[in-house]
């Protein structure tokens, strides 16, 4: 019986996932509420794709924000810059993000943890330092305006008012798909051996740089078709993407979410994206208030609002066989 | 040729500042600082509110004593809000990296409400210029280069002679050890988060005075000693502090032949660079 | 000088090592011996403070230290030396020994103390400005006996201070345990020695499965070869 219902249950949510996001473009009219609907599904896939390296897998990853702005920059730069055919630059950016990714992942975790968080976040920063200074390409700190838009097959997204919209849903939903079969796969457990056991599991043969690697790599690949999408979207590519306080948002979506569950930063993801730009009037308090939350949070609720689930006793018994997040007191050991 | 000697010592001078703060912590309690820019940013606001005429108009000398003490306390302040509740656990390391990146936007923010976002001005501690071997530089900029060995001198003998320093250094190599010595792991934490705001303080009020201050002064500094402590190595402080001097030659060799634009790129470059070749950075230990 | 250990029970998490083990150290000598891994380095941590017991209370001197931190029991004059070769490696035999007299009691006194370890340790004055990690084993010893030595300790608590060392630096050691026990500092001492053991205390006990398997209050009433057969199962 009980088999019945978790089966039943989970089809029900995907239903009613895919049913809200069908409906809901219709729904939400408006260019504001439209508006923040995309860019809080495009920072769902960012943040859920940053969870996977950061959360679930354990690795002091703070280059995931490059990953999202060199997208968008690819994009622009590629398209506006060098007449590339507008669908062509999302390939580029992904090719360009991954190998970068790779590359700089597959040096920095030849340290131990600290040092790959001080590496990666040099990362992001070159970034802003390359964009400043090679101004020529790419617009330096004003960045680049008039990217064109996005076109697929001859239809361009922007002439109809909800194709962004879907877009981005799609992505989203492609990218958590993915997701969900990294994480439950081998591959995805011995991530998760890693970061708990890494003695143990290395012990046993897997390969840790290569198996942490791949995950940053494959993590990116969503993050800059996101980006992508974001430039094309805004028609403008900014050094903004690369700010601290975009960082600071973003983890908090991971961690108020939930880190390691990836679901979590996607409804974080969503409604602190409406919160911030609901609050817009505070400015600069804003930030200080996320960052209050992300204290707070790895303070008195280290699993994130996800694990507020395991108040369903159903669903706690469910979970005592999942893994636990990095944060939860019962991964310490 | 001078005048850039002139300026890689004073930007390793003020690296190292900032570096030894930085590796302090991370030798004592383990967990890295990310905060660590904002409290260079803090001090020199500090210093300006107490000495400009602006604020509350007491003058330069009142204005770096009264910013040094509230270091101390803010240094309290960071290590009991953002650090103490995680040490221990098993995830120090990456829970405190993420509360002290929260803790700066906090503050910086707060900075920036407070104080809005048009930089300010602090007096130079010395002014005028003076002529050495025949280049002509600012007299701030040789307090600088005078006095940041000064003050790690201080530091080392801090360290080597003095109960407390003694203490932290101890704490850094076997906590168990030194408690069964008698001494209070706590509040060795607390000493060394004291020291470590009063460096970055220092380095703040140093550079308030060569150039503007605003809020995010703090982050380029911090950037350079990331930089740095990865080349230098973090368990070590003597090859922080070598590590500090070089990179601020670099940047300044580079900064003239290649351009200041083009610099963070070079340093990049010789990081990854250092990492290829020892990665443990220059004189680091593998723990 | 009086230590009570009071049915103290104890372990690491959900590991339990002591089981409501009680000991006492009356002015006097006091050995414990036995197999490894039965509780003879945790009772020392838990007398100590790093190890807060579950049950039983420790007594020093009339006054009550179960839970107190580690900082504060040195500072009732309680030391100690713990097991293992380097404390603190990357420091000098100076900054070690000086670092010893931490508590405020030790401070002052601190010059007059470190005489009085160089004239027993004469090795450690010769390698006075030398990091510990290049010391030899048994320097390294020295090095950490000298540093409890200099919180003038009223108890001092030695584990295996011989540990791994060639016969002729362990009567070296030895002898020195005697110079310190001569001028009345009292001493809790773990060793595998049990000759050295024998020679220099009042009082041995045995600790088994976290346990008091055997109290030897009375030294000249047991042979070595009786505690072999005890603890080996056969006379050597």
């Amino acid at each position: 019986m009980k088999k019945d219902w978790t089966r039943i249950g989970r089809i029900a949510s995907i239903v009613v996932v895919l049913a809200v996001a069908a409906v809901a473009p219709l729904v939400l009219t408006g260019g504001v509420a439209q508006n923040l609907a995309v860019l809080s599904i495009l920072y769902a896939v960012v943040a859920s794709n940053w969870d996977l390296t950061l959360g679930y897998a354990g690795i002091f990853n703070f280059a995931h924000v490059a990953f999202f702005g060199i997208g968008s920059y690819v994009a622009a730069i590629a398209t506006l810059q060098f007449g590339v055919p507008v669908w062509l630059d999302l390939i580029l950016a992904v090719v360009v993000v991954v190998a970068v990714g790779g590359l700089v992942s597959a040096l920095a975790l030849r340290l131990r943890g600290i040092y790959v968080a001080l590496v990666t976040f040099a990362l992001t920063q070159l970034c802003v330092a390359l964009i400043n200074s090679a101004k020529d390409i790419t617009g330096g700190p004003v960045g680049l305006i008039g990217v064109p838009d996005l076109e697929i097959r001859g239809f361009e997204l922007g002439s109809e008012p909800h194709a962004y919209f879907y877009a981005a849903e799609v992505l989203l939903i492609l990218s958590t798909i993915a997701m969900r079969w990294l994480a439950t796969s081998h591959f995805g457990l011995s991530l998760v051996a890693l970061r708990d056991y890494e003695a143990y599991a290395v012990g046993r043969g897997i390969p840790a740089r290569r198996q942490r690697v791949l995950a940053i790599m494959a993590s990116s690949i969503p993050t800059s078709l996101a980006g992508c999408l974001y430039a094309h979207y805004l028609i403008v590519a900014s050094p903004d993407v690369f700010s601290f306080s975009l960082t600071t948002l973003l983890l908090s979506m991971v961690l108020v979410g939930g880190a390691g569950t990836i679901y979590g930063p996607i409804v974080a993801a969503i409604v602190l994206t409406v919160g911030t730009e609901g609050l817009h009037q505070l400015g600069n308090i804003r930030y200080m208030i996320v960052a209050v939350l992300i204290v707070l949070t790895l303070r008195f609720l280290p699993g994130g609002l996800w694990s507020l689930w395991t108040l369903v006793p159903a669903i706690r018994r469910r979970r005592a066989a999942r893994v636990p997040s990095p944060f939860a007191e019962e991964a310490s050991s | 040729m001078g005048a850039i000697i002139v300026s890689g010592l004073v930007s390793g001078a003020l690296y190292a500042l900032v570096a030894a703060g930085l590796s302090l912590i991370w030798g004592s309690l383990g967990v890295f600082n990310f905060a660590h820019g904002v409290l260079l940013m803090t001090g020199a606001y500090a210093a300006w509110w107490l000495s400009s005429p602006d604020g509350l108009g007491l003058g330069l000398g009142i204005g770096i004593v009264g910013a040094l003490a509230f270091m101390v306390v803010l240094g309290f302040v960071v290590y009991l809000l953002l650090v103490r509740p995680w040490i221990g656990k098993a995830n120090a390391e990456l829970a405190v990296i993420m509360t002290t990146i929260a803790g700066s936007i906090f503050l910086q923010n707060l900075i920036l409400e407070i104080f809005g976002g048009r930089y300010k001005t602090i007096d130079q501690v010395v002014t005028g210029t003076v002529a050495i071997g025949g280049t002509t530089i600012q007299a701030q900029n040789l307090l600088v280069i005078i006095l940041a060995p000064v003050l790690l001198i201080a530091m080392w003998l801090f360290l080597t002679r003095n109960r407390t320093g003694l203490a932290i250094r101890a704490v850094a190599q076997n906590q168990d050890a030194a408690q069964l010595f008698g001494i209070g792991v706590e509040r060795i934490y607390i000493a060394t988060f004291a020291v470590s705001a009063v460096l970055a303080g220092v380095a703040g009020i140093l550079l308030g005075g060569l150039f503007n201050i605003s809020p995010d002064m703090g982050t380029d500094p911090l950037l350079r000693a990331f930089v740095v402590v990865v080349f230098g190595g973090l368990g070590s402080l003597p090859g922080t502090i070598l590590g500090a001097y070089a990179i601020g030659m670099i940047e300044a060799f580079s900064s003239y032949y290649i351009g200041i634009y083009w610099t963070p790129v070079v340093l990049f470059v010789v990081l990854i660079g250092v990492l290829v070749v020892r990665p443990t950075g220059l004189m680091g230990r593998p723990t | 000088m009086r230590l009570q250990v009071e049915a103290i029970s104890a372990g690491y998490g959900r590991v339990r090592v002591l089981h409501e083990i009680s000991i006492a150290v009356d002015n006097q000598r006091v050995g414990l011996f036995g197999p490894n891994g039965h509780g003879k380095t945790t009772l020392l941590r838990t007398i100590s403070g790093l190890i807060r017991p579950t049950a039983g209370r420790v007594i020093f001197d009339g006054k009550d230290i179960t839970g107190r931190s580690p900082q504060s029991i040195v500072g009732e004059g309680l030391v100690h030396v713990p097991q293992g070769s380097t404390l603190l490696p990357r420091m000098t035999v100076l900054e070690a020994l000086t670092l010893g007299a931490y508590s405020r009691r030790a401070w002052p006194r601190r010059r007059a103390t470190m005489e009085q370890v160089f004239s027993l340790f004469p090795r450690l004055a010769e390698r006075r400005a030398q990091r510990c990690n290049t010391l030899s084993g048994g320097e390294r010893q020295m090095a950490a006996i000298g540093a409890g030595l200099m919180g003038c300790p009223k108890l001092l608590m030695l584990d295996e201070p011989t540990l791994g060392l060639a016969p002729k630096l362990r009567a070296e050691l030895a002898q020195a345990i005697h110079a310190i026990a001569a001028t009345g500092v009292g001493l809790l001492v773990i060793d595998q020695d049990i000759d050295m053991l024998l020679g220099l205390c009042d009082r041995l006990y045995l600790i088994e499965q976290g346990r008091v398997a055997l109290d030897v209050v009375d030294r000249s009433s047991i042979q070595h070869q009786d505690v072999l057969k005890r603890y080996f199962g056969s006379a050597a």
